[in-house]
């Protein structure tokens, strides 16, 4: 008991309202991906879309952009125990955080769910499933139980994460644009 | 007015409850569903399952039964960050009320959650994830209810929490455990260890069990579960008993019995594939002794020593390569084994009847994934028997 009570003060920061943005896992992902060295983060503002509960940020090497990363807090529930209302505010609902990676074109190269505070529908921190996510650019589809295969029992978190990546992908692509 | 005014706010929460509509955003909200909504930590759900039942063929004449066999409301309260309360209340043949769940969560961080109250004891499938829509067929699966007995809950405490770096869920709890003896016998090779829940209802304890549950989720479309549970059954006869009482403490430890319960589980989807495998394998020890000491009229009683079930399930959605259909249509069939009386103690003669084979087949639409229309026909019988038992099952189930 004494050590669950040392390890709750040690991580009590880790667990807020606020979406916090894991630099040090997103640090990892990108040396695994070999994608530059020496990279910067830097949070993109001024983006035109409600961004209460993510946070989009441009990477940057020697060479220049070469991706970038889209941290988002995600409504889950249990199981399907309420609506699924993508649009109602997240403090109603248990959630989930998680992050994705591009490459300087939008391709996802990395998903990855790093927090989740959801009583059920643990299946969507399934690497198996999440690299379905992989090679994902806007120029494809992505539905939920056709080009994502479903998961019954994490029905309400695994169909947000999906609609959230095309999201994402529109909003980097906005970037790329401008 | 006044009066008729308050009697539709009263009923537009009821409504509004019973709808789930914990999220109403029209602006011509009332008073009293602005107050429900703007209570941000508050969930309501549910589920239901509405069964009609009709066993066919044979020689004689037999009624259908039509049943409200559950209903459930939840509800969820989330205090803070970290500290969530859930509740399942369950009206079960419309006049048995249970509380079905009532824990209370405190989240640390995504590897250890504390867990404590009345809990679903994590064993297989159908236990944990029991809302109708979720499973083939009207009914739950028969293992899920002669060998696994769902939906199986005590009160307990102890730990859950998801390891994603390698895909693990695991569970674990110390829980109260089966009654074997409360004035009677309360377990039989009939009924298996069925009639032995307490439900957290005013439930004695002497020796705590180990319920342990551990999901391996990493490949696709892939999720594989062990279960474990260990422990002694309870009884009421150790009450007050005289510590140094050495034959009323014999008596009391006839009256029960050790069990070791695992279950091990897979289940498997690609597209509109879906397969599904539940195996579960129960070791009793002391029956010798529980069946003489609960025998009735010079008969012993008949627990068995072991008892075994398993099924293995091939669904598939007929609608999953028709894009513009979004409802889906399951088609699905059913093997199942079991027996009660797997190895039996001295002097107890196996029962063949408690050795059932089945075959359910069905079909199930569900409009929407909270929302299935279910029909199917199951074939039953003891294996040494020649003709099979027939039930024709409807249904409807909802879960919002």
């Amino acid at each position: 008991m004494a050590i669950i009570a040392i390890w709750w003060v040690l991580t009590g920061a880790s667990i807020s309202g606020e979406l916090r943005v894991p630099t040090t896992k997103i640090e990892k992902s990108i040396k695994k991906l070999k994608i530059g060295d020496n990279v910067i983060m830097k949070s993109v503002i001024g983006i035109s879309a409600d961004m209460s509960q993510s946070e989009i940020f441009e990477l940057q090497s020697e060479a220049g952009i070469i991706g970038y990363v889209y941290v988002s807090r995600l409504n889950s529930c249990r199981a399907e125990g309420c609506s699924a209302d993508p649009t109602a505010k997240v403090d109603n609902y248990e959630y989930f955080d998680y992050y994705l990676i591009t490459d300087q074109s939008g391709k996802v190269l990395n998903v990855k769910v790093y927090n989740y505070q959801a009583t059920h529908g643990h299946q969507v921190m399934s690497r198996g499933w999440l690299k379905q996510f992989v090679g994902y650019n806007s120029s494809q589809e992505l539905n939920y139980g056709q080009d994502i295969q479903a998961i019954s029992g994490a029905t309400i978190s695994a169909r947000a994460i999906t609609n959230d990546v095309v999201r994402a992908e529109e909003l980097i692509i906005g970037i790329i644009n401008n | 007015m006044k009066a008729i005014s308050r009697l539709f706010i009263v009923l537009t929460i009821v409504s509004c409850s019973l709808l789930g509509v914990s999220q109403v955003t029209s602006p011509n909200m009332n008073s009293a569903t602005k107050m429900m909504s703007s209570d941000k930590n508050l969930t309501i759900g549910g589920y239901g399952q509405l069964d009609y039942n009709q066993p066919f063929g044979g020689n004689s004449i037999q009624n259908g039964t039509l049943d409200v066999h559950r209903m459930v409301l939840l509800f969820g309260y989330r205090f803070n960050d970290r500290l969530n309360f859930v509740t399942e209340i369950e009206l079960e043949h419309v006049v048995e009320i249970y509380v079905e769940q009532a824990f209370l969560n405190y989240s640390i961080n995504t590897y250890v959650q504390v867990r404590g109250g009345l809990m679903l004891v994590p064993m297989g499938i159908i236990n944990e994830y029991h809302e109708p829509t979720t499973f083939n067929g009207v009914e739950r699966p028969l293992i899920d209810k002669y060998i696994a007995p769902t939906t199986w809950r005590e009160l307990g405490i102890g730990f859950t929490g998801t390891i994603p770096e390698v895909s693990v869920k695991y569970q674990a709890y110390i829980m109260n455990g089966f009654s074997s003896y409360n004035g009677g016998a309360q377990l039989s090779g009939k009924n298996g260890m069925r009639k032995g829940r307490q439900k957290g209802a005013e439930s004695y304890i002497r020796t705590p069990v180990f319920a342990g549950r551990v999901e391996y989720f990493g490949i696709l479309g892939l999720n594989v579960g062990f279960s474990t549970y260990l422990g002694k059954t309870q009884s009421t006869l150790f009450k007050n008993v005289d510590k140094v009482d050495n034959p009323a403490i014999a008596m009391a430890d006839s009256s029960i019995v050790n069990m070791s319960m695992f279950g091990l589980d897979v289940q498997y989807s690609k597209r509109g594939l879906q397969l599904r495998g539940q195996a579960y394998y129960t070791k009793l020890s002391n029956t010798l002794q529980y069946n003489y000491f609960t025998s009735s009229d010079d008969a012993l009683n008949d627990l068995g020593n072991s008892m075994y079930g398993y099924y293995i399930e091939a669904g598939y959605n007929v609608f999953q390569e028709f894009t513009k259909i979004k409802s889906e249509l399951i088609t699905f069939v059913r093997y199942t084994a079991y027996d009660t009386q797997n190895t039996v103690s001295d002097g107890v003669t196996k029962n063949p009847d408690y050795n059932i084979h089945a075959i359910t087949t069905g079909i199930g639409w569900k409009p929407i994934s909270a929302v299935a229309v279910k029909a199917d026909f199951q074939f039953k019988k003891p294996q040494a028997a020649s003709t099979y038992d027939k039930v024709f099952n409807a249904g409807i189930a909802i879960w919002f």
